[in-house]
């Protein structure tokens, strides 16, 4: 904040009026000036691809628009529509493996991540290696690598050979109902557990060694040298990871976009709807089906989910997550 | 490094804290070997698909087929590389994605590190709450921007053209890099600027003589993310792009899977050529990237 210490602003505060303060006044207006010319592209940046759509978007989600022509206004038809019994169930399938998959992937991500985090953080010799190998996945994760994982997970895909050494018969993880959902949660697990380590681990390595090693000192074993000092000046990157976490979590959308052209139409939400996620069901409602104002509801609903839910981690996390001050 | 290599460091890397007595010392190379291969395994796990892809492109479908894990291929055979040229319109696709990314990233760096320095270093009436707009911005899911976007670049006529993936990085490249790239001129000497205003330089000039070659780190940092996310992303080019001539590599590629369903050779090498620029770009900045997620402790 050394910008509202310098001196030079503060003078220019004083109450009478002087040759000195008319310049400093100028000073002040010029530095004005000159910060809207900074921010320039990204104030007009927000008004067009922010806030103008933004509000455009509350708009269009009270009409009934197909792309062409005039919205015309419609109520709250579109907010009806989600709760009847045509669209309601298929909406709240999508709900469903939405929050099937998060719940899976989010908490899977967050321990996997740490706890590879807390082996490599032990002055492991070949560190680097590790930590390419653990983070390469999050770098690449897209359609690339997912045509790779329907292989892995098909009919003599290599999981299933490796269950077979255990006499096990495995599904075509991602042509059954009963297991897509779950071959998708493996995917995403391997390609975003290695960008939550790499944030734990740079928490890790920045921890004030003194403290460690005062409580080795102390007699406090390892496991309670984790729990009671290294977890809780890990809770700001744990936060960071859940908050980044839950957001993507919610708007899953490529793996499964993929996934279901294995069975389907590309972005079908096949097999049997099992793939329909909140976001995948948006852009069918958008531009398969042109139901553009009911799509914008929709949207707006699942907006006001993950801001809520952005809150309450926020909120809560005055409770849980413990700030070093001279830091930060 | 090579399993040797690791287990004869093994006893010597540890780094005791208090005594070490003789038994405790067995106990500690024990729990060290335990380590390495815990960790050599799952590394090993977390490798697999890439090897597997990049060996598999190599082979033919029969041998693909094969039961067991037979990473090393017979022999280097490009047959694979050359039917999906000879198949979709791959090099366009990538053409695309390099022209794309190559400009998004541009501009996003460019203009982030323009903006933040006025949030960073100018004071003026107004200039808390834009920031504070700024970060808001960083929670909105993209998917509430989607549909009135999507309407804005359809109304100006430029679906399936480059436009709608590069313009509106050109314009504050997102908060987050605002946000990145303030809290690296927040780190910098204040006495520099002060120095230069003496000595009678535009705020432009500052910008432009000074703060942008100190930067150079940071500027980085948020390029290399910047081209990863841009490289990656597919929801924005799959809706923009629908042209299969005009369209990225990602959109590409998920069609391709359809129309080449359980043909893998060729699968695996079109998606293996997909992945090489970006393993090739993280391998040479990797060191800034890990960097810039220990300085300022977040990732995009």
């Amino acid at each position: 904040m050394k910008i509202g210490e310098s001196g030079r602003l503060q003078v220019s505060r004083r109450p009478r009026s002087s040759p000195r303060r008319k310049r400093r006044g100028l000073q002040t207006r010029r530095e004005e000036r000159w910060f809207y010319f900074f921010i320039a592209p990204w104030l007009i940046g927000f008004i067009f691809f922010g806030l103008g759509p933004m509000l455009a978007s509350v708009g269009l989600a009270f009409t009934d628009y197909n792309l062409s022509g005039w919205p015309s206004f419609v109520g709250f038809d579109n907010f009806e529509r989600m709760v009847d019994p045509v669209q309601g169930p298929l909406l709240e399938k999508a709900i469903r493996n939405t929050l099937y998959i998060a719940l899976l992937v989010i908490p899977l991500q967050i321990l996997i991540g740490l706890g590879l985090a807390v082996l490599l953080s032990q002055q492991v010799r070949g560190m680097p290696l590790f930590r390419t190998a653990f983070y390469l996945p999050t770098v690449v994760s897209g359609v690339a690598t997912v045509v790779v994982w329907i292989w892995i997970l098909g009919s003599d895909g290599l999981l299933n050979q490796g269950l077979e050494l255990f006499g096990i018969d495995g599904p075509v993880w991602l042509r059954d109902p009963a297991t897509v959902k779950l071959g998708i949660v493996i995917i995403m697990v391997w390609g975003g557990t290695g960008g939550m380590m790499i944030i734990f681990l740079a928490g890790l390595q920045s921890m004030p060694r003194e403290l460690l090693e005062a409580a080795a000192v102390d007699g406090a074993s390892a496991v309670r040298r984790f729990w009671h000092v290294k977890l809780p000046l890990l809770t700001p990157q744990l936060f960071f990871n859940l908050v980044i976490g839950v957001a993507s979590g919610i708007g899953v959308f490529t793996e499964t976009y993929v996934v279901s052209s294995e069975t389907g139409p590309a972005g079908s939400g096949s097999p049997a709807n099992q793939t329909l996620t909140l976001v995948m069901y948006i852009y069918r409602q958008m531009l398969v089906n042109l139901q553009v104002g009911y799509a914008s509801a929709v949207a707006w609903v699942l907006t006001a989910a993950i801001a809520l839910l952005t809150a309450i981690q926020f909120w809560s996390s005055r409770r849980w997550v413990y700030y070093d001050n001279d830091n930060r | 490094m090579t399993l040797s290599d690791i287990s004869s460091d093994s006893s010597t890397a540890s780094t005791a804290i208090g005594p070490v007595t003789g038994g405790r010392r067995s106990w500690r190379t024990v729990r060290r070997i335990v380590l390495y291969v815990v960790l050599i395994g799952l590394s090993f796990l977390f490798a697999l698909p890439f090897l597997w892809q990049a060996s598999a492109s190599f082979k033919n479908s029969a041998q693909i087929l094969e039961p067991g894990l037979n990473l090393i291929p017979e022999s280097f055979k490009l047959d694979n590389y050359s039917r999906v040229f000879d198949s979709v319109p791959f090099d366009s696709w990538f053409y695309n994605s390099l022209f794309i990314t190559l400009l998004g990233t541009l501009g996003a760096t460019f203009s982030s590190a323009f903006c933040a320095y006025g949030f960073a270093i100018l004071r003026a009436r107004g200039s808390n709450i834009c920031f504070a707009l700024a970060l808001i911005t960083i929670f909105i899911p993209f998917e509430a921007l989607l549909i009135p976007e999507y309407i804005l670049f359809a109304q100006l006529g430029w679906l399936n053209t480059p436009l709608p993936l590069i313009i509106p990085w050109c314009f504050g490249g997102g908060a987050f890099n605002i946000f990145l790239m303030r809290q690296f001129y927040k780190g910098l000497p204040r006495e520099l600027i002060d120095a230069a205003r003496v000595d009678g330089a535009s705020e432009f000039r500052i910008f432009w003589r000074i703060m942008l070659p100190l930067t150079i780190p940071a500027l980085t940092v948020v390029a290399v993310f910047h081209f990863i996310f841009l490289w990656n992303d597919f929801l924005r080019p799959l809706i923009y792009l629908t042209d299969v001539n005009e369209t990225t590599l990602p959109v590409g590629l998920s069609g391709f899977l359809s129309r080449f369903s359980r043909q893998w050779a060729i699968l695996m090498a079109g998606s293996f050529m997909a992945l090489l620029p970006i393993v090739v770009l993280f391998a040479v900045a990797q060191r800034f990237i890990v960097k810039g997620i220990n300085l300022t402790g977040v990732r995009r």
